[in-house]
């Protein structure tokens, strides 16, 4: 039997932490400027079903397993993958406003940025992509 | 300028602004052709431009037949279904009708300048629809280059091609929401706020919302979201001067978004006069 004490211990473990977390987010269309290559804010705007954003952790994978979960992604979306972007939980953290990362497995890798305001503070949720956005790399292309 | 400009009236005991267009008066069912996305169609030697899915937009209004262009206000007019009903409407002070989406097909007419101009008031009998006729047909002259170009045509074809886009339910693949006529409405109104004359925004469709960007670099930005027909969303950032907040679309241009716009646009360089 699971107590609400049990849920939220899951819930403690599975924030992360450690700010030298890498993460990545699969890009597709609208998510980024190709006359730059940086990243819109709208990349990491959130999902309306869960009010998370999707990511991955790349620690310890072969290139070409990023790149495989990326065209997992694009085939979940049924869209052409366009790149990925590259940042750490300290970016995430630095955005200091109640945003976290989460792991959300399967697969293990995978995570969410949660702590978004209500979709309703359109404003806020802008503000607060638009930072993260800010500190991510440039876009890398699929190879 | 001469401006050439025909007139029909409508029968006066029609309330215009419940009909469909290929209904009205004398005129004949419109015969859509498809052409580089668009489609067109061709009315008494007129080309008008119309989007498959969402429509385009006619604009004028005149509340007597000769009234100034410049004291002409602004509706719409959905092609791809009918009249807006009046509330829908959204209304300019001061646009420059003739730029917009109409042009003939004849030689030696007007080659770009047609305008739809319906009377919206609350007297039946003043009723109208026109637009601009071939020059032969009058024996008038539009000097083309006394029209300027207008930015909002271009920016009005870009908002049509996203909007296109996120129509319908999960477009992005990742459960986004459609983009609503009422989302679309308020871009257009926020959008002929902007003016004539005005920075080109990158527009980017989000779950719900269109969005519009005025980029200089991560750090020097200002990002509008629309997401219904009555407010603005607004978040820019300056370096570290943030600003962000909610704004109703009335019948101006909120300050603080005119600001955000001028100074993202300026860019760095700007702030150094």
């Amino acid at each position: 039997m699971t107590s609400e004490f049990d849920a939220l211990h899951v819930a403690a473990v599975a924030k992360i932490t450690d700010p030298t977390e890498p993460f990545v987010r699969f890009l597709f269309d609208g998510h980024y400027r190709k006359s730059d290559m940086t990243v819109k804010w709208q990349a990491f705007k959130p999902a309306p079903d869960d009010n998370r954003t999707s990511i991955y952790s790349p620690r310890g994978l072969a290139e070409a397993v990023v790149w495989a979960y990326g065209a997992d992604v694009a085939t979940q979306r049924g869209q052409q993958l366009k790149g990925r972007t590259d940042f750490s939980n300290l970016s995430i953290i630095e955005v200091n406003s109640g945003l976290f990362a989460e792991w959300d497995p399967p697969p293990q890798e995978h995570a969410c940025i949660g702590g978004w305001p209500e979709p309703d503070d359109v404003p806020e949720v802008m503000a607060l992509a638009r930072d993260l956005a800010e500190q991510c790399s440039k876009v890398v292309p699929p190879p | 300028m001469t401006l050439n400009v025909a007139l029909q009236r409508w029968p006066s005991s029609t309330p215009m602004w419940d009909r469909r267009f290929a209904d009205v008066g004398t005129q004949t069912r419109l015969a859509p052709r498809p052409e580089r996305g668009w489609e067109y169609t061709v009315y008494q030697g007129l080309k008008f431009k119309y989007a498959p899915i969402q429509g385009d937009f006619f604009v004028g209004f005149a509340e007597a037949t000769r009234r100034p262009y410049e004291d002409v206000v602004a509706g719409f007019y959905d092609f791809a279904s009918q009249w807006y009903p009046r509330e829908l409407l959204t209304w300019i002070p001061n646009p420059s009708p003739w730029q917009l989406y109409g042009w003939s097909m004849q030689p030696g007419a007007t080659s770009f300048v047609s305008t739809s101009v319906v009377i919206t008031n609350t007297h039946p009998t003043s009723g109208w629809v026109g637009w601009t006729a071939p020059a032969a047909a009058t024996g008038l002259t539009l000097i083309e280059s006394a029209v300027q170009p207008d930015a909002r045509q271009a920016f009005l074809e870009a908002l049509d091609a996203e909007m296109a886009r996120a129509a319908v339910h999960n477009w992005d693949g990742d459960g986004a929401l459609p983009i609503d006529a009422g989302a679309k409405t308020g871009a257009v109104r926020f959008i002929n706020l902007l003016g004539p004359t005005f920075p080109q925004p990158e527009i980017t469709p989000t779950s719900g919302a269109i969005t519009f960007d005025w980029y200089c670099d991560p750090r020097w930005i200002f990002s509008v979201s629309i997401t219904d027909e009555r407010r603005v969303h607004y978040a820019g950032r300056f370096d570290s001067t943030k600003l962000s907040g909610t704004e109703e679309l009335t019948g101006a241009l909120p300050e603080i978004i005119d600001f955000g716009i001028r100074r993202a646009s300026r860019g760095r360089s700007g702030e150094d006069h």
